[in-house]
């Protein structure tokens, strides 16, 4: 079938070298130009006009919207936060995609099922889900009840520890997605041909699975970070107002000083703030380069 | 060129509100001759629709039942509601042409803007407004923020002021307090009284005082995010006192709970509809607000969502119980009320005093 050559066959069953779409002049012409205008119309055009609107009182704004006592703060506090939501997001969604992928087909279907259920539920609803968890004689005072630990109404509500969980929860579908993808195209007779030279199952891990994962991992989790950084409700119902993101602050800009203009700087700054922290990462950890 | 449009439509504006305030004038006079055809007079005048924008929701409800309904029989005009767009909003409220015949506002967004707002005819302004912005806006309604528990908390008496709402030693529990940049509400009102000051001298607000004062209690408060989760945090026994819109209280009454509210040291927050300067259709705006300003739609509208009416006469119709709901009943001598005037002077201040100290 395939010509004899000192080259190794790339993967089982792939077929004879198929051009992929996009190759020809006609075919770059149209298969581009529906995503490029799309991109245009529902990224490029609120993104103008955010900045525009930033720029009405002759980029006044920006220096008003520094001088809201609260936003360099919350600014601060979103980024760490998004930061930490995003570590804690990576490590239990790459475990949850092993799971997945490594479970009998019967739990395999209901990991998968809790995962999409999530993915389908309202942020809102779901935050208030925790809330009657995490109330000092909510849910979690009941459970633990029911085995005699809980003695006192537990203090978890309107904590720091109390908002994490419920914001790992919002985001782990989109670190455990890549990483199952990323998984299921694996090829397992690299996985056989690992062990049968002799790897334990720690050492195939490490040699074969995870560098081959690794770039849904990274992905995954700079789509955490930057979808945290617009984290709103969550943080303020179960952190409490002590854990205000930046979001609460552009909000009340908008909504309640009927500055849209102050509102839209802060906006262009949290954008801006979040792609030089992403370059910087970029620089250091070389993130793009390990994109699938 | 757009200019010169716009120009002409203001003027145009001016003109048919002048026509209608002299038109409703006039249809008053026939009414005490002949009752019968009251509103028809007015009705052969009026035509097409009326654009109201308010927060939606149970309120709205209650106003397309007891004001919109009788309003489109008797005139054919219609009114759609609409939830207030923020935007929209403000530059209507600034002057410029917009959607909107009446909008929903503070009190103090009306003192910030008087100049671009249709006056009211004098007969159908409500008189429990202060003079100077009476002519300014109708539809007016009170809502109170009060400290409210179920009655099961403290079986030997509750707290009854601010300042026992300070004294978690007597009263122990937490106290529900909105969490919000935006919900600044009474907030450094309630503080200033807690702290022993006295309602006439509340204005100007004290914000490094309020903090302080606040900074006292913070390790006893629970926050919500919006007004409901008041009833929330309430019935779960997570919080033993709330502050709130007294509404929250009156919708847990209903769900068959026993709530005690303190009226005492309550705060008066006066709401209105507003109509902008660039209204659409001032005819018909203005003559909905004599349908706003009778006392039995008010009584009625008043029982339905214990808002306080606008129009003192409309106590005659509101039975003892449900006024025991209303903030500003006769029987409630000890409310403050808030100084619109005062607060429309520092409402960026507000925003980012109470912003400040919600993310310390």
């Amino acid at each position: 079938m395939t010509t004899p050559g000192t080259a190794m066959p790339r993967a089982r069953g792939i077929a004879p070298v198929r051009r992929p779409p996009g190759t020809t002049a006609a075919e770059s012409r149209w298969l581009l130009w529906p995503p490029l205008v799309f991109f245009a119309l529902a990224l490029g055009f609120p993104l103008v006009t955010l900045v525009i609107q930033s720029l009405e009182g002759g980029g006044s704004a920006y220096i008003d919207a520094l001088d809201v006592p609260a936003f360099a703060g919350s600014l601060m506090r979103t980024v760490v936060m998004a930061v930490v939501v995003m570590v804690l997001t990576m490590v239990l969604g790459t475990a949850y995609g092993l799971a997945v992928v490594a479970s009998p087909a019967w739990l395999r279907f209901a990991l998968l099922a809790a995962l999409i259920l999530s993915l389908w539920t309202s942020i809102m609803v779901r935050s208030f889900g925790w809330m009657l968890l995490e109330l000092p004689r909510g849910a979690i005072y009941w459970f633990l009840g029911l085995f005699g630990l809980a003695d006192e109404p537990i203090e978890l509500y309107q904590t720091t520890l109390g908002m994490y969980p419920a914001m790992v929860a919002v985001m782990l579908p989109f670190a455990v997605l890549p990483v199952m993808s990323a998984l299921q195209s694996l090829d397992r007779e690299q996985l056989n041909a690992a062990t049968i030279f002799g790897a334990g199952p720690l050492l195939t891990f490490r040699a074969v699975t995870w560098p081959q994962i690794l770039p849904s991992v990274l992905s995954g989790g700079v789509l955490v970070f930057v979808m945290s950084l617009g984290f709103y409700v969550t943080p303020l119902l179960l952190g409490g107002p002590g854990n205000m993101t930046v979001s609460g602050v552009i909000n009340a800009q908008m909504n309640q000083a009927n500055r849209p203009d102050i509102g839209a700087a802060m906006s262009i700054l949290l954008v801006g703030g979040t792609m030089i922290v992403y370059l910087i990462a970029d620089r250091l950890f070389r993130v793009s380069e390990k994109w699938g | 060129m757009a200019l010169t449009r716009r120009d002409l439509r203001r003027a145009g504006t001016g003109l048919g509100a002048a026509v209608a305030s002299i038109a409703l004038l006039a249809g008053c006079g026939d009414d005490a001759d002949e009752p019968q055809t009251s509103s028809g007079g007015d009705a052969a005048e009026l035509s097409g629709e009326i654009i109201w924008s308010d927060f939606g929701g149970p309120t709205n409800e209650a106003r397309q039942e007891i004001y919109f309904a009788p309003f489109a029989d008797d005139t054919g005009v219609e009114v759609t509601s609409v939830v207030v767009n923020d935007a929209m909003q403000e530059s209507m409220m600034s002057g410029e042409p917009g959607d909107y015949d009446a909008t929903h506002v503070g009190l103090d967004l009306v003192y910030a803007n008087m100049d671009n707002v249709i006056q009211i005819p004098a007969e159908f302004q409500d008189e429990a407004l202060p003079d100077d912005i009476r002519a300014y806006a109708f539809g007016t309604f009170f809502v109170g923020h009060a400290q409210g528990y179920l009655t099961s908390t403290f079986p030997d008496g509750g707290p009854q002021t601010w300042a026992d709402f300070w004294d978690v030693g007597t009263y122990p529990g937490k106290r529900a307090w909105p969490g919000t940049p935006g919900s600044y509400d009474s907030s450094c009102e309630i503080a200033l009284l807690a702290d022993g000051v006295a309602p006439e001298e509340l204005y100007p607000l004290d914000f490094d005082r309020c903090s302080a004062k606040l900074d006292e209690l913070r390790p006893e408060m629970v926050f919500y995010t919006s007004y409901p989760e008041i009833q929330q945090l309430l019935v779960s026994g997570t919080a033993a006192i709330a502050v709130g819109p007294s509404g929250q209280f009156a919708a847990l009454r209903n769900a068959g709970e026993d709530v005690t509210v303190s009226w005492n040291q309550a705060v008066v927050a006066p709401n209105v509809i507003a109509i902008p300067k660039e209204a659409p259709n001032p005819d018909n705006i203005l003559a909905l607000t004599e349908v706003f300003h009778d006392p039995e739609l008010q009584a009625e509208f008043a029982a339905r969502t214990n808002y306080g009416p606008g129009n003192p006469e409309a106590y005659e119709f509101i039975p003892e119980d449900v006024q025991d709901n209303l903030v500003n009943a006769p029987s409630h001598t000890e409310v403050v009320y808030q100084d619109s005037k005062a607060r429309s002077e520092v409402t960026e201040d507000l925003l980012n005093w109470y912003t400040t100290w919600l993310a310390g």
